[in-house]
C-alpha cells in the first residue's frame, strides 16, 4: 500500500514513554439494548503515557465513545463494566467505589466533548461555568473570587480568545462553536490535569476552524506537558496532532503504532484498508471496505473483522488474536501484515 | 429590548382579545329572549312602567346599539346593574375581589412551594416508594372533582373533627384595613386572635384549592427535572469534577423550572375555576360566590360582568408569565 | 402491532381502559344491574337517607331512592355528555387547526384570535354563563362544554400542523406535487394523531369533572335527574348525618376520571416514541 506523504504533518516520534499515565487493560462494558446485551467493549487495552498524544481512531460505532467516557467514569446508566484493570498512574479505579473516589479526585482529567454547546448550560454565563469547574479543582482552596476571574481570564487568553473578561460575561449562545470550543479546552486546562480526553472536539466545527483548534490542542499540550487521549474518525486529523495511532474496531482494539510507523505502514488489516479508503488528491475515487460493521448484540465471534477481511484464515473466526509486539507498537491479528522498514 | 417589544406586542392584543370577549358574553346572554326589565321591576309591574324601564336601560334599543353602548360602559368600569342587587356590578366585583385574591394567592403559594420540591425529590429518587406514592397522590389529585374534595375536607375537619370551622372567611367581623387581604390586615392590627381565626378559616379552602394544583406542579416538575437530568451538561460536569448535588440543585434545577412557569400559567386558570365551587362550598365570599349566586337568581349583568372581570384578570396573569419567562431565559433576550 | 396490542401491554394504560369499559357497560345495562330501576324517578320516603346495607348497597337519597341505582343511571349522562362534548369540540376544532396551520396567513391567524377569545376564560366560567342563560338542560351543558371546549383543540392542532409542516418528509410531500388535501389528510393528520389521542382521554376526564361541576351548580339537567354533580350538591343537605349519600357519586366520579388519566398516561408511553423514559442506553451510541 502507498503511504501518505509526510511532509508538512507535526508528527514527530517519542521515545518510549517512562510511565503509564493511564492503561485500560483487558475492559469489557456491556449496554442493554433493545433485543439483547450489546457488548460495546472487548477486552479493550489502551495505553497512554505522561505528555503523549494518543489518537484513538475508528469508525462510529467501534467504541471510541464508550472507551472515553470509562476513562473520565462517566459511563451512562445501565452500563456493566467487565474484568480487567483500569489504572491511573498504577491505582486500579475499576478495584472499588472509594478507590475510584480516591483516585479520581487525585488524577483530574480534561474532558473536551464533541458538542461544546451541549456541554455549557444555556442559562448561565460562561464566567460562572467555568469557575464553577475551578471551584471544584485541586487548587480551590487557595483562590478568592479575583484570583479565579484572573485565572479563568488568562487561560481563556491562552486558548487565544479575544477580550477574555468579556467572553465571561457572555452566555453559550452568544459564542460560536470555534469559540466555544476554545472556552471548554479552557476549561479542561484549569483543572490542571495530566490527561485530557478530547472526544472528536473538531467534528461539529468548520473545516476552517478544525484546523485552528488542533493546532492549539497540541500547542497547549506540549506547552503544559498534558496527555491527550483523541479520540476521531478523522484519519487526516490524527496524523496532524497525534504521537501515537490506536485504532478500534467494533469494540476491539486492532493496532497501536507510533504515528509516523502507522502511516507508513499499518499492519492490522482492518487500519490498512482504513487509510486506503480517505480520499487523496489526484488519487481517484478511494475504495471502501466491503461490508458492513456487526451488530454488538450478536458480533463474531474471534476477531470481529473476520467477515470483512481479505486476509481471514479460519482461526480468525475462532479465536481471539493475541496482540504481537510491544505496548507501544502493537497488532491485535492472526494473519497481520508483514511489517516493512519504515523511513 | 426584546422585552419591551414582547410586552408591547401582547399590549396591543390584549384590549382586542379583551374586546372580543365582551362581545362574545354579550351575545351568549341574548341568545335567549328574556326580559331583563321584568327581572327588575318585579312581578306586578304594569306595562307602563316596563316601557319606562326598558327605556331608562336602553333594553328597547336594537341589539348592535346595545351592545356599542355595553361596550363603551365596560371600558368606563360600569358593568350595568345587578338585576337582583340594583347596586352597580362592577362595584360588587370591586368589593369581593380580595377575598379570592387572598384564597388564590395561598393556594399558589402552597402548591408551588410545597409542589415545586416534592417533584424534584421524586426525580432524584425515581421509582422509589416515595415516588410511586407521590404518582397514586397526584394521580388523584387531578381526578378529584374541586367541590368534592371541599365536602369532604368539610366533613371530616369541621363537622367530624371540629378543627376548623365549617365555613366563611372569619367568624365575626373582618379586619379594617389597607390590602383586603385578612391575613395581612389582622397582623397589621396586632390582633393575634383574629389572625388565627382567619388562618383557621383559610385552611380548608386553601388546601382543597391547592391539592391539584400542587398535583400538577408536582408532575411537570417532576418530568422536568427528570428530562434535564438526561442532558449531556450533566455527564460534562461530573467528567469535569463537579459534585452531583451541584449540578443538580444549580443548574438542573433552573433548566427545569424555565418550564414549570409556563405550567403556573394553565395552574392559575384551573385555580381560578376551581375557586368558583368552592367558595360555593365553604361560602366564602368572594367572586366565586358571587358567580355562583348570580346564576341561581339569573341575574346576567352579574354574570357577564365576572366572566369579563375573569377574563381581564386571567390576560394580565398570562402576560405577566411570558414577561417571567423572557426574564428567566437568557436566550430569548 | 396492533394498538389495542401495545395499550394491554403497558399495565397502567390497560388498568384505565378496563375500568372505563366496566363503567360503560354499567351504564348500559344500567337497567338489568340495578337494583330499584324505578328509583330514578320515584320516590318512597319511607326509605329516606338509609345507610348502606345490604339491600341498598350505598344508602338512599332523601325520597327513599337507592343510591347504587341512581349512580348507574348517572354514568349513562355522565359518559354521553362527555363523550358528545368532546367529539363535537374534537370534530370542530381539529379541522379548523389544520386548516389553520397549514394555509397560515390571515386565516390563521384570525382562527387563532379568535380561540383566544374563547380561551381568554377558563374553561368552566365561560361554560357557566352559557349555561345559565340557557337553562338547565343536558342538551344546554353538551352545548355550553362544545363551545368552550373546540378552541383548546384548534390551538393545539394549529401549533402542531405548524410544526409538522416544517418537517422534512413533509416538504418533500409537498415538492412532490402533493395538493394541500392530501398533504394535510394523509401526512400531517397521521403524524399529529398520537398527540389528539391521547389528548382526547385526557380531556374527557376533564370534561366529566367541568359537566359534573356544572350539575352541582343546579345548571345540569333538573331533578329528579341522577347526575352525579347534582347529587352531591343534594347530598350536602344531609351532611354530616347521611354522609354516604355525599360520598358515593364523587367516589365514582374519581374512579371515572382517573381511569380515563391513566389510560392517558399509558397511550403517552405506547404512542409517542419521541418520549423515551428509561435513560440514555436505549438511545446512546455505542462510538
Amino acid at each position: 500500500m502507498s503511504s501518505i506523504r509526510a511532509s508538512g504533518g507535526m508528527a514527530r516520534q517519542r521515545a518510549h514513554p517512562l510511565t503509564d499515565l493511564v492503561r485500560v487493560a483487558d475492559v469489557s462494558v456491556d449496554f442493554p439494548a433493545p433485543g439483547g446485551t450489546a457488548k460495546v467493549l472487548d477486552r479493550v487495552n489502551l495505553a497512554v503515557g505522561t505528555g503523549e498524544i494518543v489518537g484513538l481512531v475508528g469508525e462510529s460505532g467501534c467504541g471510541k465513545t464508550t472507551l472515553a467516557r470509562l476513562i473520565l467514569g462517566v459511563l451512562p446508566a445501565g452500563a456493566t463494566v467487565r474484568g480487567g484493570a483500569l489504572c491511573f498512574e498504577e491505582r486500579d479505579v475499576l478495584a472499588s467505589p472509594r478507590e475510584e473516589a480516591l483516585v479520581r479526585r487525585a488524577f483530574p482529567i480534561g474532558f473536551v466533548p464533541q458538542e461544546p454547546r451541549a456541554a455549557l448550560s444555556p442559562l448561565f454565563p460562561i464566567g460562572a461555568q467555568a469557575g464553577e469547574v475551578l471551584r471544584w479543582s485541586r487548587r480551590r482552596a487557595r483562590s478568592g473570587r479575583a484570583d479565579a476571574r484572573r485565572r479563568i481570564a488568562e487561560m481563556f487568553a491562552r486558548v487565544q480568545l479575544p477580550d477574555p473578561l468579556a467572553i465571561m460575561r457572555r452566555y453559550p449562545h452568544e459564542l460560536s462553536g470555534g469559540q466555544l470550543q476554545r472556552v471548554l479546552i479552557a476549561m479542561a486546562l484549569l483543572r490542571e490535569p495530566r490527561l485530557v480526553v478530547a472526544d472528536e472536539p473538531t467534528t461539529a466545527l468548520d473545516v476552517t476552524i478544525q484546523a485552528q483548534i488542533l493546532t492549539l490542542l497540541r500547542g497547549l499540550a506540549l506547552e503544559q506537558r498534558v496527555a491527550v487521549l483523541f479520540a476521531t474518525h478523522d484519519l487526516g486529523a490524527a496524523w496532524e496532532i497525534c504521537d501515537r495511532i490506536t485504532v478500534m474496531y467494533a469494540g476491539q482494539e486492532a493496532e497501536t503504532a507510533p504515528s509516523a510507523v502507522f502511516f507508513a505502514g499499518p499492519r492490522h488489516p482492518y487500519a490498512a484498508l482504513l487509510l486506503e479508503s480517505m480520499p487523496r488528491p489526484g488519487a481517484g475515487l478511494p475504495e471502501s471496505i466491503t461490508g458492513a460493521v456487526p451488530n454488538l448484540i450478536d458480533p463474531p465471534p474471534g476477531c470481529r473483522f473476520h467477515p470483512r477481511c481479505p486476509r481471514a484464515l479460519p482461526v480468525c473466526r475462532s479465536e481471539r488474536p493475541p496482540a504481537r509486539g510491544s505496548a507501544v507498537e502493537s497488532v491485535r491479528c492472526h494473519s497481520p501484515i508483514p511489517a516493512r522498514d519504515a523511513a | 429590548m426584546r422585552l419591551l417589544g414582547l410586552i408591547a406586542r401582547r399590549l396591543i392584543w390584549v384590549p382586542l382579545t379583551l374586546l372580543g370577549l365582551v362581545v362574545l358574553v354579550f351575545m351568549v346572554s341574548h341568545v335567549v329572549p328574556s326580559d331583563p326589565a321584568r327581572i327588575l321591576a318585579g312581578e306586578n309591574a304594569t306595562t307602563a312602567q316596563l316601557v319606562a324601564l326598558r327605556h331608562e336601560y336602553g333594553f328597547d334599543r336594537p341589539l348592535p346599539v346595545q351592545l356599542l353602548r355595553y361596550i363603551v360602559a365596560v371600558i368606563h368600569g360600569n358593568m350595568g346593574i345587578s338585576l337582583y342587587t340594583e347596586t352597580p356590578v362592577a362595584g360588587e366585583i370591586w368589593r369581593r375581589l380580595p377575598a379570592t385574591m387572598e384564597l388564590a394567592f395561598y393556594s399558589m403559594l402552597v402548591a408551588v412551594g410545597l409542589g415545586v420540591p416534592l417533584g424534584v425529590a421524586a426525580a432524584l429518587n425515581r421509582n422509589s416508594w416515595f415516588d410511586h406514592v407521590l404518582r397514586v397522590v397526584t394521580v388523584s389529585g387531578l381526578a378529584i372533582a374541586a367541590f368534592w374534595l371541599a365536602i369532604l375536607l368539610q366533613l371530616l375537619f369541621s363537622m367530624w373533627l371540629g378543627v376548623t370551622p365549617v365555613q366563611g372567611r372569619i367568624s365575626d367581623f373582618g379586619p379594617s384595613g389597607v390590602t383586603g387581604f385578612y391575613t395581612i390586615d389582622a397582623a397589621l392590627s396586632g390582633d393575634w386572635s383574629m389572625e388565627i381565626d382567619v388562618l383557621r378559616h383559610l385552611a380548608l379552602p386553601v388546601a382543597t384549592l391547592s391539592f391539584p394544583a400542587m398535583a400538577t406542579i408536582v408532575r411537570f416538575t417532576r418530568a422536568g427535572v427528570i428530562g434535564t437530568l438526561g442532558s449531556f451538561f450533566v455527564d460534562y460536569q461530573r467528567a469535569m469534577g463537579i459534585p452531583r448535588r451541584v449540578t443538580v440543585w444549580r443548574y438542573v434545577l433552573r433548566s427545569a423550572l424555565t418550564g414549570t412557569l409556563t405550567q403556573i400559567g394553565l395552574v392559575f386558570g384551573n385555580l381560578l375555576a376551581g375557586a368558583v365551587v368552592v367558595e360555593a362550598v365553604f361560602d366564602w365570599p368572594g367572586l366565586g360566590q358571587f358567580a355562583v349566586n348570580s346564576i341561581l337568581q339569573s341575574d346576567y349583568n352579574a354574570i357577564l360582568g365576572f366572566t369579563i372581570y375573569v377574563g381581564v384578570m386571567f390576560v394580565a396573569v398570562n402576560l405577566l408569565i411570558d414577561i417571567g419567562q423572557v426574564v428567566l431565559d437568557p436566550r430569548g433576550r | 402491532m396492533s394498538l389495542l396490542g401495545r395499550i394491554a401491554r403497558d399495565r397502567v394504560a390497560l388498568a384505565g381502559l378496563i375500568v372505563i369499559a366496566a363503567i360503560a357497560l354499567a351504564a348500559i345495562f344500567a337497567g338489568q344491574l340495578a337494583t330499584f330501576p324505578q328509583d330514578v324517578d320515584t320516590y318512597h320516603t319511607a326509605q329516606r337517607l338509609l345507610p348502606p346495607s345490604a339491600v341498598h348497597w350505598f344508602g338512599t337519597n332523601q325520597m327513599g331512592g337507592d343510591i347504587y341505582s341512581r349512580l348507574l343511571f348517572g354514568a349513562r349522562i355522565t359518559l354521553v355528555t362527555a363523550v358528545i362534548a368532546v367529539a363535537v369540540s374534537v370534530l370542530i376544532g381539529v379541522p379548523m387547526g389544520l386548516v389553520a396551520g397549514y394555509w397560515s396567513g390571515f386565516l390563521g391567524d384570525l382562527l387563532m384570535r379568535i380561540s383566544d377569545i374563547f380561551l381568554a376564560v377558563p374553561q368552566i366560567v365561560l361554560a357557566i354563563a352559557i349555561a345559565a342563560t340557557l337553562g338547565p338542560q343536558i342538551q344546554n351543558v353538551i352545548l355550553a362544554l362544545s363551545l368552550t371546549y373546540w378552541p383548546f383543540w384548534a390551538r393545539l392542532v394549529y401549533a402542531e400542523t405548524r410544526n409538522a409542516k416544517s418537517e422534512i418528509y413533509i416538504e418533500a410531500a409537498i415538492a412532490l406535487g402533493a395538493s394541500p388535501w392530501r398533504v394535510m389528510v394523509l401526512h400531517i393528520l397521521p403524524a399529529i394523531a398520537p398527540s389528539i389521542i391521547i389528548r382526547t382521554s385526557i380531556g374527557l376526564g376533564g370534561t366529566i369533572l367541568t359537566a359534573s361541576a356544572l350539575g352541582f351548580l343546579g345548571l345540569g339537567p333538573p331533578p329528579p335527574s341522577p347526575e352525579w354533580g347534582r347529587m352531591i350538591a343534594d347530598a350536602r343537605a344531609f351532611l354530616p348525618g347521611a354522609w354516604w349519600y355525599a360520598a358515593a357519586p364523587g367516589i365514582a366520579i374519581l374512579i371515572l376520571v382517573m381511569a380515563f388519566n391513566l389510560l392517558g398516561d399509558g397511550l403517552r408511553d405506547v404512542l409517542d416514541p419521541r418520549l423515551r423514559r428509561h435513560g440514555s442506553p436505549k438511545g446512546a451510541s455505542f462510538d
